[in-house]
């Protein structure tokens, strides 16, 4: 019983569901980004006018517990519509429209093609498939989805509160942790029986290979004094997913052990690894589906860490003084505050005239009234387009927009649309008003 | 009987044991192919037969030997070749270079393969070459030339010096052949 209690407790303790809900986004951007480059070909690799007839699969293919879709589905032009209808559910389980269903159906859909034809199969799309299925059974991928956004949207009207973080339970975290602990034990384990990887040669090799070097040659013989470290480094990390298994009852006795350092230092390994990998080398999706993993590696913890990290210059939130009675300045300062990831932002509507005062008792209800204002913990204050432009510095996904809004005459274009906007924004009082 | 059954009280034993499944299933099919022949080896033959079932179902197969036990050191690149006047002359080449960045990866997959079982998938390279007749006359016979070399088995680290000076010594291997018929041409 008590055995089972600390299973229990393991399994079903609930953690952030953030990293599984990134990784659901990232995986489907991972297999809609891979299958369009194969648009021209799809008929050809998967149809039965294709390189593979039904007729020829048995030298391919294994036959028994095989399902596929287009076994049945043979004819080029009917493969290709199923390919479309795929590529649609990728695209919807990216957005998060009907979240479970769709990445059921880019799941399934996936399955499909990988067991119509083996021939264009390589590592990165068996990392896609075990994501995939991991994401299917996850009770938990609705973060970051347009379902979660309207639950928070319904809740933010209500309360002027966003919801509380999504969790679920944690054994899909565990299922995923163990699926790449075995990814890189079983690697590790076969490279110790090579004697180039003994001999740390064998990324010398991989970089000098025409099929896989991304360079030209004379810049990889330049880099390949690197590749005797790199060699050991590779095999010394992929072992290095072991230590996430010592019991705590043994890590507890050693001296500066922490958990969280463990397994950061680990993934943050991973992430230079593969991103090396990346740079250097071409193996197809393997890179990039690999990292789509990653995100639901990360915890609730990380998330924190990495919130402390990107703000441990900030004292003080931004204050943001929005019309709280205007329908379109209610949900642009909604809108603000759902991708407000580093949590910079203090939302106050300014016709509370106690929370004005507090925020900012310089500034009449006229002047705000006329456009959004800003205020910094150390009292400068942006309006209209300065302020958009400001935020979009603190808001990560505004990051790639951040540097064209200095562009020449972006400002003035900029301020002409806002100025426009904020005089037609008070035409209703409802949120779904028509600017 | 049935409904004397409380499900809901069995739902969380019922995802654990399904987790132990999963990850014992997951660990024991991806065994490197070094330790098949020990005895960890033979005990995993012996349970395999009951893991493998699900793993195909779930579409859970996978192994991971990228760039192991060694890295891949043979070299090829894929000749086409078609017999003008009696003799076999090179009409493309099927590299890095000259395939479309975004069809590379799949490309070179599928003719590696075919190269890796000649013999076994001589159909499926006639079906790449019959694929290739729009470049040629109707009749004119074409093959598929794998030109390849070795990179040395490198047990010492080697100098980038070494490298530069490093000239390969490539040879032809010829693989399937076909001749093209009239309906292949479009």
């Amino acid at each position: 019983m008590k055995l089972w209690g600390k299973i229990e407790q393991a399994f079903f303790h609930p953690i952030s569901a953030s990293g599984f809900g990134l990784m659901r986004i990232a995986w489907g951007y991972a297999v809609l980004f891979y299958y369009l480059l194969e648009w021209h070909d799809v008929t050809r690799y998967y149809s039965g006018a294709g390189l593979l007839p039904v007729s020829m699969e048995s030298i391919v293919m294994r036959m028994q517990w095989r399902f596929t879709l287009l076994d049945i589905v043979t004819e080029p032009y009917a493969v290709f519509g199923v390919y479309v209808v795929f590529l649609a559910c990728a695209f919807l389980t990216i957005l998060g429209i009907w979240p479970r269903l769709t990445t059921i159906l880019t799941t399934l859909f996936l399955f499909s093609f990988h067991e119509r034809s083996y021939l264009v199969l390589g590592g990165g799309e068996t990392v896609l498939r075990v994501i995939g299925f991991l994401l299917m059974i996850a009770p938990g991928i609705d973060a970051f989805s347009l379902k979660r956004f309207q639950q928070q949207w319904q809740q933010w009207r209500k309360t002027r509160e966003l919801l509380p973080t999504l969790t679920q339970p944690a054994w899909p975290f565990f299922l995923l942790l163990w699926q790449f602990s075995v990814i890189y034990l079983a690697s590790g384990i076969d490279k110790l029986f090579g004697e180039m990887w003994r001999a740390g040669t064998a990324v010398a090799a991989v970089l000098h290979h025409p099929h896989f070097a991304r360079w030209p040659m004379h810049f990889m013989d330049t880099i390949s004094p690197l590749a005797t470290p790199v060699t050991h480094a590779t095999v010394a990390w992929e072992f290095s997913w072991l230590l996430l298994y010592i019991p705590s009852a043994l890590t507890n006795r050693i001296p500066l052990w922490n958990r969280l350092v463990v397994r950061r230092t680990i993934l943050i390994g991973g992430l230079l690894f593969h991103g090396g990998i990346f740079l250097f080398l071409d193996v197809g999706s393997f890179t990039l589906s690999l990292f789509a993993g990653y995100f639901g590696l990360l915890l609730g913890e990380d998330f924190t860490a990495l919130r402390r990290l990107f703000n441990r210059n900030k004292k003080a939130p931004i204050t943001v003084l929005y019309d709280g009675n205007c329908g379109l300045c209610r949900r642009s300062m909604f809108s603000f505050v759902i991708i407000d990831h580093l949590h910079r932002l203090k939302p106050v509507d300014f016709r509370d005239l106690p929370a004005r005062k507090a925020a900012a008792p310089d500034l009449s209800e006229e002047d705000l009234d006329r456009s959004i204002h800003i205020r910094f913990p150390d009292g400068r204050t942006e309006k209209g387009f300065f302020a958009f432009r400001a935020l979009a510095k603190h808001i990560p996904v505004l990051w790639p927009v951040y540097p064209t809004l200095f562009f020449p005459g972006v400002p003035t274009v900029g301020q002409m649309i806002y100025a426009k906007v904020a005089a037609r924004r008070n035409r209703c009082s409802h949120e779904n008003c028509k600017v | 009987m049935l409904s004397t059954v409380n499900f809901s009280a069995l739902k969380r034993p019922l995802i654990v044991l399904f987790c132990f499944w999963h990850m014992a299933a997951v660990a024991i099919f991806v065994m490197p192919t070094a330790l098949q022949q020990t005895v960890i080896g033979r005990a995993r033959a012996s349970v395999y037969p009951w893991i493998a079932p699900y793993m195909f179902v779930t579409s859970q197969w996978q192994q991971w030997n990228l760039f192991s036990p060694n890295p891949l050191r043979k070299v090829t690149n894929y000749v086409l070749q078609a017999k003008t006047g009696g003799r076999w002359k090179d009409i493309a080449d099927f590299n890095r270079s000259t395939i479309q960045v975004w069809r590379r990866a799949d490309e070179l997959k599928i003719l590696r393969t075919i190269e890796d079982k000649n013999k076994l998938l001589s159909p499926i390279a006639e079906r790449f070459l019959r694929e290739q007749c729009a470049r040629v006359a109707v009749g004119t016979s074409l093959r598929l030339i794998y030109r390849s070399y070795v990179l040395p088995p490198l047990l010492k680290p080697l100098p980038p010096v070494w490298w530069r000076t490093y000239v390969p010594e490539k040879s032809d291997v010829p693989g399937a052949i076909t001749r093209c018929p009239p309906l292949a041409r479009k």
